[in-house]
Formats: C-alpha cells, sequence, structure tokens
C-alpha cells in the first residue's frame, strides 16, 4: 500500500471555522485530494464546534506542480495575511499503542 | 548625588521603553478609562459595591507590638484594612504585546509596593491586598502597556501567547473572554478573568496597529528589533553573565580562563 | 519568509515520502472541535464507561477534564526517524521499549572479576584458567536469573520469565578475551571502530569486567539498590559450585564483599537519606553514565551531533519523564514538555546549525580553548540563530507553545555548540546560563518561576568543582543540587556533556566500563538507535523483556 504525500497549508493568522470551510470546500473539488484535516487549538464552549483553524493538512495522490498550483491559487484566493505550504507526511500512517489499547484503527 | 539610574542600557526602541516602564518617575500614558466598578467585574473577585472581605482586623486595632521595621514601613490601604491577597494575571502575545513578562516584574518592583510578583514564559501574575490590587489593575488596564488585542486578562487557560493572532489580529483565547466586535473595532470583555459571564460587555478599545506596536512594545524580535542591533545591551547581559560565573564559586580565575584553561 | 528553505532540518524531515506502507487503515480526520468528532476519543470514552462498570469504581471520563482538542491530539515525529506517533505513546505507561531501556539500566551492575580470582589463586591455591573461566560463566549464567547451584531443596524462577537475565565479560586483554566463548563475551573489538576499541582496551587494561543483567521483573519488583545484591549472592553461589569450594569457609565472604563493594561498579549512587533512593536509581545517575549507555559514536562515528541528541533523548526519558516526572511529582504532565527535546527536529536543526557553525568559524570541531571570547561568541550566534526561527516561523513557536520548551532547546544548542568547540563540558555549560540570559533579555520571558531560578544561579557554580561548591559537568546528576527540580535542564545537560566528548572523537564520556556494558546486542532495548527504539515503543513493535503473561490466567 502506498503511503500519500500530505500537502500542508500554515496561515500566518488563525483562521476562523467560515474561512477554513471555503478553503475546504474548494479543495474536496479535486479528485487528487484524498483526505482534508483541519487543525487547531480548541476553545472551550459549550457549542460543539468551536474552533480557530491553525493548518490544514491535504493528503493527495500524488504530489506534483499542478497540485501544488491548484493550491497555491486556493491559498492566494482566500488567506491574503500569507501562509506557508510544505509538503511532507504530517498524520500517523499506522496505529500506535494507545490506538491498539483503545481498539480503535 | 551625580548618579542617575538608566534602568536599562540600549538605545532602540524597546530599550527606550523598558527604561520608560521601569522609571517610577514616568507617569505610564493613559490610553483608554474603564470604570472602577468595571475592573471590578474583569477581576471577578468580588461584586461592584460588596465590602471588601478582610482576614484580619484593621491594623490599628490589631494592638501590633513595638517594632522598628512597622514603623518604618507605611502599610499600603489594603493592608491597614486586612484585605485578602488577591491576584491580576496577564497574558502577553510573543507578536509584538506592548510589554511582556519579565518587563513587568521589573516595572512593578519600581512603581508598587506590598505586592508579589510571578514571572513565566505566557503569563505573569501579581498578588496583592485586594484594593491595592483594584488600584493596579485599573493604571495597568488604563495605560500604554495593555494593548486590547495582544494583551490578556486571563486567571486561567492563560494558553495563546505563542499561538498566530487571528485573522481580526486578536491573540487566540480558549475562553473566549473577550470578543472583537467588527463593526466598532473594539473589544469588549465578555467574562472574567476565570472565565464567569459578566453582565454586560466592558469595552477596552481598539486595538493599536501593528506598526505603532512595533514601537511601543518591550519585545525584541527578529522581525523587529534584536538585541544585536543593540549593541550595549548584548553587552550588558554578556557582562552581567560572567560576574555571575566569576563571582561565584571557586571559580578558575577569570585572567587565566581569558588565556584559555 | 524562508520557512521553506530546505536547510531546516525541521523541514527536510516533515518532506519525507514513503514508499512502503503497512497494510493498516490510515488515521482519519481529528477534525472539528473535542473528542466528539473524534472517533477515537468516542470510543475511548465507551471503553471508559464499560470499565467504570466492570470494576464498580468510575475511571475515564473525558467530560470532568479539560476539554481534548485537536491540538492536544497533533502526532509528534520522533527525530530523526520516519515515525510518527501520539504523544500518548510517548508516555513511559504506553510505551514498553521506554520502560525497557529504563529496565535495561537499572538491572545493570559491573563486577570486577580480578579480586576473586587472586582470592582463588593465592588464598585458597586453585588454579584460574580460561577453562576454569568458562566453566564458570556458564554456571553463572545458570544462576543469575535465580537458579539453584550448590543448595538442595531450592526455590528457582522459571526461567522463561527471567530469559533477559545473564551475565557476560569484557577485558582490554586480546588474547584472554579469544579463549573465553564468544557467547558470554562483549567485544570490544567487534563493537566499536578500531581507534574507540584501542582507547577503551587501553583504558580497561588488562582487567576482566562481568557485565551483569539481573531479571527486569527483579528490577522493577524490588529497585535498583537490589540488583547488586541479587548479583553479589549468585555470583558468590557460582564461585562456590564453579571451583568446588565450601559453602561458609571465610574466603567466600570475599566474592561477596568484592561482588557488593570492593570491584563494583553501580549505574548510579545512592541518594540522601531524605529522598531515599537506592543506588542504580534514577536520581543518582550522573548524566556522564547516561551519555555513556548511547551508543551512536560507535556506530554512527562521524556525527556527533547525533551522539548529543540521542544522549538528549535518552536523559529526557530518564530525568524529565520517569525521575522528575513520576518518581520526584507523579503523574502525567511532563511528557509533554520532555518529547520537545526529541521529537519534530527542532532541537536537530538548532543542534546541526550550531555544529556546521562551529566549523565553519574554526575549522575542526574541538580545537579551540575555553574562554570567555569562545563562549561569547558561539553562545550568541546560536542563540540569537535559535530565536530567531522561533520568531520568524509560527509553525515552530507554536510547536514549542511553552516557553521552557524553547529555552531548553535554545540553551541546549548553544551549549552544545560551545562544548564541540572546545571538547569541554564545562564550557559548553557556560553557554548554556548565557544562553538563558541571551533568551530571557530578547523576549522578554522565559520558562516558568522554578526553570527561570535555576538558570539565574547556576552561572556561579559553572567554574567550580569543591564539594557543595560545584563539579565537572560529567559528575553532576539528577540530584545536584538546584537541578534537582526543575524538568527540561537535565536532558539537555547530557546532551551538552555527550557533544564534549563525541566533538573529540572520544570513544566515551566518563566511564569506559559503562560504555562497552551497553555495547551489548543482548540487551532488548537497542541504545544505538534511542529515538527509533522509541518511537518502535509507540507503534507497538518493540518486544520487552519482563515477561508475566505465563502466571497469570
Amino acid at each position: 500500500m502506498k503511503i500519500r504525500p500530505e500537502i500542508q497549508i500554515f496561515p500566518f493568522k488563525l483562521i476562523s471555522k467560515e474561512t477554513a470551510d471555503k478553503i475546504t470546500d474548494e479543495l474536496t473539488r479535486f479528485d487528487f485530494v484524498t483526505n482534508v484535516s483541519v487543525h487547531g487549538p480548541s476553545i472551550q464552549s459549550s457549542q460543539s464546534e468551536n474552533y480557530m483553524v491553525g493548518w490544514i493538512w491535504i493528503e493527495v495522490e500524488d504530489n506534483n506542480e499542478n497540485v501544488q498550483k491548484i493550491i497555491k491559487d486556493i491559498c492566494d484566493e482566500f488567506l491574503p495575511f500569507g501562509y506557508n505550504i510544505e509538503v511532507g507526511r504530517f498524520t500517523k500512517y499506522k496505529k500506535g499503542v494507545s490506538d491498539y489499547i483503545k481498539g480503535l484503527n | 548625588m551625580t548618579y542617575k539610574a538608566q534602568f536599562h542600557p540600549g538605545s532602540s526602541d524597546p530599550s527606550k521603553n523598558r527604561k520608560k516602564y521601569m522609571d517610577p518617575e514616568y507617569k505610564l500614558q493613559k490610553i483608554r478609562s474603564v470604570s472602577d466598578e468595571d475592573v471590578v467585574r474583569v477581576l471577578g473577585h468580588r461584586q461592584p459595591g460588596e465590602d471588601y472581605k478582610s482576614v484580619h482586623p484593621p491594623l490599628e486595632e490589631m494592638g501590633e507590638p513595638e517594632c522598628s521595621v512597622r514603623e518604618l514601613v507605611e502599610p499600603t490601604p489594603g493592608t491597614k484594612a486586612g484585605d485578602r491577597i488577591r491576584y491580576v494575571q496577564f497574558t502577553d502575545s510573543v507578536y509584538f504585546a506592548p510589554i511582556s513578562p519579565y518587563q513587568r516584574s521589573w516595572m512593578y518592583s519600581y512603581r508598587y509596593r506590598g505586592m508579589d510578583s510571578g514571572t513565566l514564559s505566557g503569563r505573569h501574575v501579581v498578588e496583592a491586598r485586594e484594593r491595592d490590587l483594584e488600584a493596579i489593575s485599573k493604571e495597568l488596564i488604563e495605560s500604554e502597556t495593555f494593548d486590547a488585542a495582544r494583551t490578556g486578562i486571563r486567571g486561567r487557560t492563560v494558553h495563546g501567547h505563542a499561538l498566530r493572532l487571528d485573522e481580526n489580529g486578536i491573540m487566540f483565547d480558549a475562553m473566549q473572554r473577550y470578543v472583537f466586535d467588527k463593526s466598532t473595532g473594539e473589544v469588549k470583555y465578555v467574562k472574567d478573568m476565570v472565565g464567569q459571564e459578566i453582565p454586560a460587555p466592558i469595552s477596552v478599545g481598539k486595538p493599536l496597529p501593528e506598526e505603532e506596536l512595533k514601537t511601543r512594545t518591550t519585545i525584541y524580535r527578529a522581525d523587529g528589533v534584536t538585541i544585536k542591533d543593540d549593541p550595549e545591551v548584548l553587552e550588558m547581559v554578556q557582562n552581567v553573565h560572567w560576574e555571575r560565573s566569576f563571582g561565584g564559586f571557586e571559580p578558575f580565575k577569570e585572567a587565566k580562563f581569558k588565556e584559555g584553561l | 519568509m524562508v520557512y521553506k528553505d530546505e536547510k531546516h532540518n525541521f523541514m527536510q524531515a516533515m518532506k519525507k515520502k514513503f514508499e512502503e506502507a503497512p497494510d493498516e487503515k490510515q488515521t482519519k480526520y481529528y477534525v472539528y472541535g473535542g473528542y466528539k468528532q473524534n472517533k477515537r476519543k468516542v470510543e475511548y470514552f465507551e471503553s471508559g464507561q464499560q470499565l467504570a462498570k466492570e470494576r464498580g469504581i468510575p475511571g475515564y471520563n473525558p467530560s470532568v477534564g479539560m476539554p481534548q482538542g485537536q491540538r492536544v491530539l497533533m502526532p509528534y515525529q520522533l527525530s530523526h526517524t520516519d515515525i510518527i506517533a501520539n504523544m500518548d505513546d510517548l508516555h513511559f505507561v504506553n510505551n514498553a521499549a521506554m520502560q525497557q531501556a529504563w529496565d535495561d539500566m537499572r538491572r545493570t551492575v559491573l563486577v570486577g572479576l580480578d579480586s576473586p580470582h587472586s582470592i582463588l589463586e593465592k588464598r585458597l591455591g586453585k588454579e584460574v584458567t580460561p577453562e576454569t573461566i568458562n566453566h564458570y560463566l556458564e554456571v553463572v549464567n545458570h544462576a543469575m536469573p535465580g537458579a539453584a547451584v550448590i543448595q538442595e531443596h531450592m526455590v528457582e524462577t522459571d526461567p522463561r520469565l527471567v530469559k533477559d537475565s545473564y551475565v557476560k565479560v569484557y577485558s582490554g586483554n586480546d588474547e584472554l578475551i579469544d579463549e573465553i566463548d564468544s557467547r558470554f563475551v562483549i567485544d570490544i573489538n567487534k563493537e566499536f571502530p578500531e581507534n574507540q576499541a584501542e582507547a577503551l582496551k587501553k583504558a580497561i587494561g588488562k582487567s576482566m569486567w562481568q557485565v551483569v543483567r539481573i531479571p527486569t521483573v527483579v528490577g522493577r519488583v524490588c529497585d535498583g539498590g537490589t540488583v547488586s545484591r541479587w548479583s553479589a549472592m549468585q555470583i558468590g553461589m557460582s564461585f562456590i559450585g564453579a571451583y568446588n569450594l565450601c559453602a561458609g569457609e571465610a574466603a567466600t565472604g570475599d566474592f561477596a564483599y568484592a561482588a557488593k563493594h570492593g570491584s563494583v561498579i553501580q549505574m548510579s549512587d545512592m541518594m540522601p537519606a531524605r529522598r531515599a533512593r537506592g543506588p542504580n536509581e534514577p536520581g543518582g545517575l550522573m548524566y556522564g553514565i547516561v551519555s555513556d549507555c548511547a551508543q551512536s559514536m560507535a556506530k554512527y562515528p562521524d556525527d556527533p551531533a547525533r551522539h548529543s541528541l540521542e544522549a538528549i533523548a535518552l536523559a529526557a526519558l530518564i530525568y524529565d519523564q520517569i525521575y522528575l516526572g513520576s518518581y520526584m511529582s507523579g503523574g502525567v504532565g511532563f511528557t509533554q514538555y520532555a518529547t520537545a527535546a526529541y521529537t519534530d527536529n527542532i532541537l536537530e536543526d538548532f543542534v546541526y546549525w550550531g555544529m556546521e557553525h562551529v566549523k565553519d568559524k574554526y575549522g575542526d570541531l574541538a580545537n579551540q580553548k575555553p574562554s570567555v571570547k569562545i563562549i561569547n561568541d558561539i553562545g550568541t550566534d546560536v542563540t540569537m540563530y535559535c530565536l530567531e526561527q522561533y520568531e520568524l516561523y509560527p509553525a515552530v513557536m507554536e510547536t514549542h507553545f511553552g516557553g521552557s520548551q524553547r529555552a531548553t532547546c535554545v540553551s541546549a544548542a548553544a551549549g552544545t555548540s560551545v562544548a564541540m568547540a572546545t571538547g569541554n563540558a564545562q564550557a559548553g555549560l557556560s553557554s548554556w546560563y548565557l544562553a538563558c540570559n541571551l533568551h530571557k533579555e530578547q523576549m522578554g520571558r522565559f520558562g516558568f518561576y522554578g526553570y527561570d531560578l535555576q538558570d539565574q544561579i547556576g552561572a556561579a557554580n559553572t567554574f567550580s568543582y569543591r564539594s557543595d561548591e560545584g563539579l565537572p559537568f560529567e559528575l553532576r546528576g539528577g540530584n545536584y543540587p538546584s537541578y534537582a527540580m526543575n524538568v527540561g535542564h537535565q536532558s539537555a545537560y547530557t546532551g551538552i556533556v555527550a557533544a564534549a566528548h563525541s566533538a573529540r572523537g572520544d570513544a566515551w564520556t566518563l566511564s569506559p566500563h559503562i560504555k562497552v556494558a551497553f555495547a551489548d546486542k543482548s540487551l532488548p532495548f537497542d541504545f544505538a538507535n534511542i529515538t527509533k527504539e522509541f518511537g518502535r515503543g509507540a507503534m507497538r513493535e518493540f518486544v520487552p523483556a519482563g515477561e508475566r503473561d505465563l502466571i497469570i490466567p
């Protein structure tokens, strides 16, 4: 099984849920995107979905210039205050001890 | 006396600001007004108008022993009254907040009496008798050392000093004690220090623009001024290090060390 | 912004693409808020509920604790590996490799053979030859795990429960070692590059020493103090058995004396009575010894920075996570903090940058005499570089979101760089304190109260060595005054000590004996690849000792 690369978008400001939603909506339109996860500090609140977004990890089939350009264009549109893009693998790709203990996969 | 206290070395903006804040002769610039009641509400230690709780009778009724130290040191008003000791704690963003924890400690030590301050990386706490504390808090919150966006009044869950600012330029607060009012551009406190809701929002005004904060801050940064850009500061730090080293326990002699061990 | 600059290790490491994958399902979204959005945490919560029913006492229940958002769930990459792990799995309770790393250190004691051999020859008139030594080693390897040698009707341990217990020997005497059964030998010539092997053999001399590993389970049920006692008892019995002596004649007492006092090297010193810890417990462990347990220099002799970082990882586990985090304080909080020193390649980037900077400026490593100028120059340059990374790259600042995490990494890099330039650990320590002062002045903030206290007073005893005033850095350890309370220092201190010696190309840091004892392939934990082993532990790939499935239903 191939482990797919991930692309990290790291905005220079913590972005709102709304901005993150716009970006993920754009991204998930593309077939080469296999997973998008949104990360950031959580806010203590009675509302279940209250958070700010620090970075977005996009798992893609393959990383190439075309993919990078599409992602960059989306970022330019929604992140006027600047951002970094990095390619790598940022999430776990196999389960660890605590996952096993919890019976999770 | 011909000696004039310099308070801090250097000539850069952060250095000048440190000198100002530490110099008790310098009056902190007042850049906003917050009423006494609102300060009490944000602190959350008592209700506005409520009597101060006390931990001992007023000193005058205590029949204190004869003591030269007691005669020498004038008690603060809160001490005279027997107030509880309460606290105020600020979180200062690393992104050009007007002041940072060490400068708070140094500044408080020059300016306030009967207080106990604690310095951490993300927050700074000061404890004092309640009515003294309220006076200290009011001065600090109204002054130039407080920015609406990059300073937070937080009793707990202080996480945020190292996080990026949000899209509106506000420092992250997991408890959302303050909100940014887009229509007025002001920051308003809706919860007290420990996150209990307060009856009506309390405005602390508009955040200062980044360019202005850069001239007001006490923080050296690579994207602003560093201590390397201010040679006197760098030299002072290195000197402090070597004075501590060579003034310590039976060290190798300085002269010998300079030649190499 | 040059965030993408390839020279940064922390970015490079993240750029690795993985070609092979295990047949595991992929980790899915950690998306949106608290635990309810996360399938894992939901199931964790459900199993907590189930457990509460079974045992009749409430247990795991995240709704009473701090809401766990995504930040807390962020995975960590083990430095200089490709392994990405949950933070949970870097707590030693969840990590069998981490447990074994400390088990393997605690259950080790080194016992000289020269003294008992001379008792045998001179006092008892017995002949000692390679053949008799081989025979003795067979006997002691039977006895050490907990088996009877000379008495009937004795209790014995199940060999499968104590299969990790054994005795090996080493010596600087190649001719003698050649005649010893290779199954009992740690062969210095095979385990170390030639120049290191020569130095080690010269330091150890013609003496022959035993490396004793008592069973992991014994070290756990009792404590470090029991190790030399268990070892001495079995060694005494083995001499009596192997050399046909009278059990109880006065001379046999000398074997016990040699194994307990006269000719023994413990891993660590006993602590003062108020701390109530025996020898072979982490509080009395010297930085130089931890550095000697790390075997990176033997396997990667051209990479002194790697040795320093590996020593830091091991020390972070033992001093921060196990000793200060649990022996002294209790709870789980220290792990979060200690991992900063060996995950995400941030300290990696700092230490390698410092080393390259020293090479650029001064040519070779370890060719500068310690001086005010050298410490000021290198210490300041490296400190400013590291601070700049936090200030220019918000990702780095947010990864090390606590001041103490940043303080450790910045000061560690400043310390290791000067240690590498001078080959002098004391100079490295001085640079640590200089970095602390510079950091505090630049950022206007540093660590927490206690963290800062230690770093404000430390300069005053940097260059001291008299009792109660100071010590050479290699000999300092967990209970050194003012080091005994604050997390995050001792890992880096170990790295500075390690750097001074790895930069010189030394074969060992403090003890050639400990260095050889841990160049042992029979140990469950691989001390040459410490972060990798931690990662294997996190992935449930590590097989520890200390089996007890055999004796439970």
